[in-house]
């Protein structure tokens, strides 16, 4: 039971991560390289403030979402400008950055050994630290991102953020400034990234670099790739897909070590036969280009 | 009739071309200008430089008073200039309806912070532009195309819907390239219609077209250039 709930709060931060990259990827058609940096960010900015200055999670987590709006408007002021190939590059660059820093920055992230002893978030005095208390508060978190979802894409901006996806110029001849209409987005994009980074920290009680790595922000962009981007169920089935993957080998009494380079080597050809065959991805509105 | 647009001497080279050169004309508001002139006589050019997607070497631009020379296209578009290009530019994963409403500028909901801080007034705003849209688009009598996907359009249709953003966005001066290409003679029937109705209601033209015939029968100016230069001006309407 305990694992199963388990693999409920793996799969909630990853539902997160999904909709985050759906915001970038999907709305502003932006392929980045660099959604781990965000999760990262809000992880590193819960974790040491929990640990460094016994924060508790709702003290923690503002200054989290506040680091991660500074850090997508930073970037975005540089590489909101460019785009598709240029715009892939820059994040590529923001992650290698990134996972250099949290690496290197001993007094601070205390590199390679990680952060632990992160204490779990309170509620009214009340600790969740059950895997079961834990899901019910991710589950909320995922319910709130997604009735933000079901709102936000109604709205004018939303729009303007994905005309400014299907042409830049048309937008800009219409006097409006596209530039701005990424960088909501990339902020938005980093926001969400940085919750689910905050219940990652605070789930698992110790975070190192390797989670926050290339490979993982590829992962995140695959899980779009795969459910599609541009609704809210396109992300939401990539990460139920990915996560149970695993389970399901398990189910068919396949020994966990052949199960887990099973997982990696279905999920790739999953992958190569959606782009095959579906380029929208199972539920996808737009193209990933 | 008072003057909207004024050019004087207006200049463009790079690398020793000079695709505009001298080039000085005056337009009234509410008035409907053809452009013509061969492949390279600089039409394209100088619409460019109306509205500011390329800086001019000399010259000066005057819009409704205003001194527009050489400010960027975002701040020049939001003086009300918009350019119509060749090939219909829509967002083509909005709807039509979706489309209109993008085009326009006072809608609260536009901005990340007015929605978030006001709600409410975000909310009526959009239904009241969405409305707006769709009376548009029954003027024009393409109300069944509203809740259709921009992509899925015909390239008439396209032309029209985009023709229509003008309409929603508040727009003074309209500059259309070449709005009758690849038109059957129903839809540029229909599209000159339209020109004439936006007309009185306050909107001004210039246009740029082969066809002359169909639009010299709405225009009331037509400029002729040759080389980057003004060949000829005929003011029709004291003609």
């Amino acid at each position: 039971m305990n694992y199963l709930l388990h693999i409920s709060v793996m799969l909630e931060i990853y539902i997160l991560l999904a909709l985050s990259a759906n915001q970038k990827v999907g709305l502003s058609g932006l392929l980045s390289l660099a959604q781990a940096v965000f999760y990262g960010l809000g992880a590193y900015t819960a974790s040491i403030t929990i640990t460094k200055f016994e924060f508790s999670y709702w003290l923690a987590l503002p200054i989290a979402i506040l680091i991660c709006v500074i850090a997508g408007l930073l970037f975005s002021f540089v590489a909101g400008k460019v785009r598709e190939l240029y715009f892939s590059l820059a994040t590529l660059a923001l992650q290698i950055i990134f996972f250099s820093v949290a690496y290197n920055w001993i007094p601070v992230t205390n590199g390679s050994y990680g952060i632990s002893g992160i204490s779990n978030p309170e509620i009214f005095g009340l600790k969740i630290n059950t895997p079961a208390s834990f899901a019910l508060f991710g589950g909320v978190w995922v319910l709130l991102v997604i009735l933000f979802y079901v709102w936000f894409l109604k709205t004018p901006i939303s729009r303007l953020i994905q005309a400014t996806r299907d042409d830049q110029i048309a937008v800009l001849s219409l006097g409006k400034n596209p530039n701005y209409y990424k960088r909501i987005s990339i902020m938005l994009s980093a926001v969400i990234a940085g919750i689910a980074g905050t219940l990652y920290a605070t789930y698992t009680t110790y975070i190192d670099p390797s989670s926050f790595t290339l490979d993982e922000s590829i992962l995140i962009l695959s899980i779009v790739l795969i459910g599609g981007a541009g609704r809210i169920i396109g992300p939401i089935t990539g990460a139920v897909i990915y996560i149970l993957l695993p389970e399901l080998l398990k189910f068919l009494q396949m020994p966990d070590s052949i199960a887990a380079n099973m997982r990696m080597i279905l999920f790739g050809l999953l992958l190569v036969l959606i782009v095959r065959f579906k380029p929208k991805g199972l539920f996808g509105k737009y193209l990933i280009q | 009739m008072s003057e909207i647009l004024n050019i004087q001497n207006l200049n463009k080279s790079f690398d020793g071309v000079a695709p505009v050169k001298d080039v000085s004309f005056a337009v009234s508001k509410q008035s409907i200008t053809l452009i013509t002139g061969e492949n390279g006589a600089g039409k394209t050019t100088l619409f460019n430089l109306i509205t500011g997607l390329e800086k001019p070497t000399k010259g000066k631009i005057t819009f409704n008073g205003n001194n527009i020379t050489g400010k960027s296209a975002l701040e020049i578009a939001k003086h009300g200039i918009i350019r119509l290009y060749q090939q219909p530019r829509l967002f083509k994963n909005l709807l039509v309806w979706e489309n209109l409403v993008s085009a326009t500028h006072q809608n609260a909901g536009n901005s990340f912070l007015k929605l978030i801080f006001k709600p409410k007034t975000a909310k009526q705003e959009d239904e009241t532009l969405e409305q707006k849209a769709l009376d548009l688009l029954t003027k024009f009598d393409l109300q069944d195309l509203s809740n259709k996907t921009a992509g899925e359009l015909s390239y008439g249709q396209q032309k029209l819907i985009s023709f229509c953003m003008i309409a929603m966005n508040g727009t003074q001066l309209a500059l259309l390239d070449e709005p009758f290409a690849g038109l059957n003679p129903q839809t540029i029937e229909r599209f000159s219609n339209m020109i004439l109705q936006m007309r009185s209601e306050g909107i001004t033209f210039l246009i740029i077209e082969h066809n002359i015939n169909e639009v010299l029968k709405v225009a009331d100016g037509h400029i002729e250039m040759k080389d980057g230069k003004i060949k000829t001006i005929n003011d029709i309407a004291t003609v």
